[in-house]
């Protein structure tokens, strides 16, 4: 059960400022939404906090273990998983070798014992054959990844992660090429994903799922942390009418707003 | 089929030598890393055996392994200073350092420089090579099957998937690198051993060729195609240059255009494995029982 925490990270990509001091705590059994225009900064986060781009200043850590700096691969082993925001699966691998592949750190047992390799092994299936069933998956299991359509290959790629049974899982766009059904399905898996004592980032353009998943939204804007809070909160702060939504009210989510 | 088998065990022997060379190629190929080095790397194996049983009196045994050992750890060396590139750019830069091998072997006086050495006591037969290859096959499958196999081909395939899962994609090119070391170091020592006589002249770039031939008709998918491919088209090649002719040179070329058409992805891809099977049962390709059962429980 940890936190992550982003304390003052700031990225410029020569000259223009992606990311400025942003403070952001995402707690364990949350389900954190991160919002804003395009080119808020919202993936150029998640690149920092997965070690994919080095931060120009400020600290990001999971639990009381600082992971900025770190290379990726380390970073991963500290227990966070991401997906991207193009999604990314390896075409000629099926579904289930893919989501097998999040596995990887779970193979432990040293190479000549062979007893305790064979037990992995299948522990380590069977936690993939879980993830696929619970991601209604397992017709295609056998199917190679870019066999599927888009919406699928976007829940394979999140059974890879879930099997990496991370602390901290960041979500970049999850839903996106998702039918509305798919995305609503997977708004509940996540609310499942939070009870479980993750800590979930999810970039969302969907305002109504980040409004009825999330705990709490952050709101970037021209890389500034402009607003955080519980969604009626969020969703009732001029400033943040003024850069997501234009100043017009037509796109608000109406329910939420009138709580 | 003895006295066939007698009358070319040279050709025999040299083919199923290659094959290692061939699988040093192919295991940096695997690893996404493309590495020019593996002949380069076979010299110091043959030049590490000759100079230790030749001039030092060593043991055999302890020249071959000590080939092994060695080119392993010049793999790994050479892995240390080329892996910070990428692409052509270390591929450049592997084919440059196994050249300056060549000059260091052509300059230095413990090598006999451009004279070669000769005498080297010819002890490799084809029922040392053969099981030699079996225990190489062995290990490759072995990794195949396991996690490591996956991973390889997830940093192969994309090293940003394989980092974002907590792959050392670094270790593994390394050990990709040492592997291809030990490979062409085996190589290199068990030919000097086939062969008597060593020169530098031997290490050409024409014999990278060869082998870099092999590893892409191979293909990266499963290590079987590029050892297919060795024994396949080497022992071809050698029959076909035996009768001497032009005519037969071509039918070769033609052979290798014909198999890049059929298996485009390499002669190890699954999907030709299925093909094969299928043809060969008559029947429609079938996955192996592991999986199958995986599938089952899924299905459940």
């Amino acid at each position: 059960m940890r936190a992550l925490q982003i304390e003052q990270v700031s990225k410029h990509f020569q000259g223009v400022v992606a990311l400025s001091a942003v403070d952001l705590e995402v707690r364990p059994g949350e389900v954190l939404g991160l919002i804003g225009p395009n080119g808020a900064g919202k993936t150029t986060l998640v690149n920092v906090i997965t070690g994919h781009l080095k931060p120009d200043s400020g600290t990001v850590s999971v639990g009381d273990q600082k992971i900025s700096g770190l290379r990726m691969e380390t970073i991963a082993r500290q227990g966070v998983a991401r997906t991207f925001q193009h999604l990314r699966l390896v075409d000629e691998m099926t579904v289930f070798d893919n989501v097998l592949s999040g596995r990887h750190l779970n193979f432990r047992a040293r190479p000549w014992r062979v007893g305790a390799l064979r037990r992995e092994d299948r522990t380590n299936r069977e936690v993939a054959r879980d993830l696929i069933a619970r991601l209604e998956l397992a017709d295609v299991a056998a199917e190679r990844a870019s066999s599927l359509p888009y919406g699928m290959r976007r829940r394979v790629e999140i059974a890879r992660t879930l099997a990496m049974e991370p602390s901290v899982l960041l979500l970049d766009e999850p839903t996106a090429g998702m039918t509305a059904a798919d995305a609503q399905e997977l708004g509940e898996l996540l609310q499942r994903t939070g009870r479980d004592g993750i800590a979930v980032l999810l970039i969302e353009h969907n305002v109504k799922l980040v409004t009825a998943v999330c705990d709490r939204l952050a709101v970037l804007d021209w890389g500034k942390l402009i607003k955080t809070g519980t969604p009626a909160e969020v969703w009732s702060d001029a400033a943040v009418r003024a850069a997501y939504l234009g100043s017009e009210d037509e796109e608000a989510p109406s329910r939420e707003v009138s709580q | 089929m003895l006295e066939w088998f007698s009358a070319n065990q040279f050709f025999i022997d040299i083919t199923l030598i290659n094959c290692l060379l061939v699988l040093s190629v192919s295991v940096v190929f695997q690893a996404g890393v493309f590495s020019l080095a593996s002949v380069g790397f076979m010299s110091v194996g043959a030049y590490t055996t000759a100079i230790l049983t030749t001039k030092e009196g060593m043991p055999l045994t302890v020249g071959i392994i000590a080939a092994a050992v060695g080119t392993a750890l010049t793999g790994l060396i050479v892995g240390l200073i080329v892996l910070r590139l990428e692409g052509i750019y270390l591929a450049l830069a592997t084919l440059a350092l196994a050249q300056a091998v060549l000059v260091l072997i052509e300059t230095i006086g413990i090598t006999d420089a451009d004279q070669g050495i000769i005498g080297i006591p010819t002890i490799t037969t084809t029922w040392i090579v053969i099981p030699i290859l079996v225990v190489v096959a062995a290990v490759f499958q072995v990794i195949h099957r396991s996690h490591h196999g996956r991973a390889i081909h997830l940093l192969r395939a994309d090293p940003v998937i394989a980092r974002s899962l907590g792959v050392r994609v670094r270790g593994y090119k390394l050990a990709a690198l040492a592997a291809s070391g030990l490979l062409a170091g085996l190589a290199g020592a068990l030919d000097a051993h086939e062969v008597g006589a060593i020169d530098p002249t031997q290490y050409s770039f024409s014999l990278l060729v060869i082998a870099l031939t092999y590893a892409v008709v191979g293909g990266v998918a499963y290590w079987a195609g590029p050892l297919v491919a060795a024994i396949g088209l080497g022992l071809l090649n050698q029959f076909l240059h035996g009768s001497g002719t032009t005519i037969e040179t071509a039918v070769y070329g033609f052979v290798l255009i014909a198999l890049m058409f059929v298996a485009p992805q390499g002669l190890g891809d699954p999907r030709l494995r299925g093909l094969v099977t299928a043809v060969v049962a008559r029947r429609r390709p079938q996955r192996s029982q592991a999986d199958q059962a995986d599938l089952e429980e899924i299905r459940q």
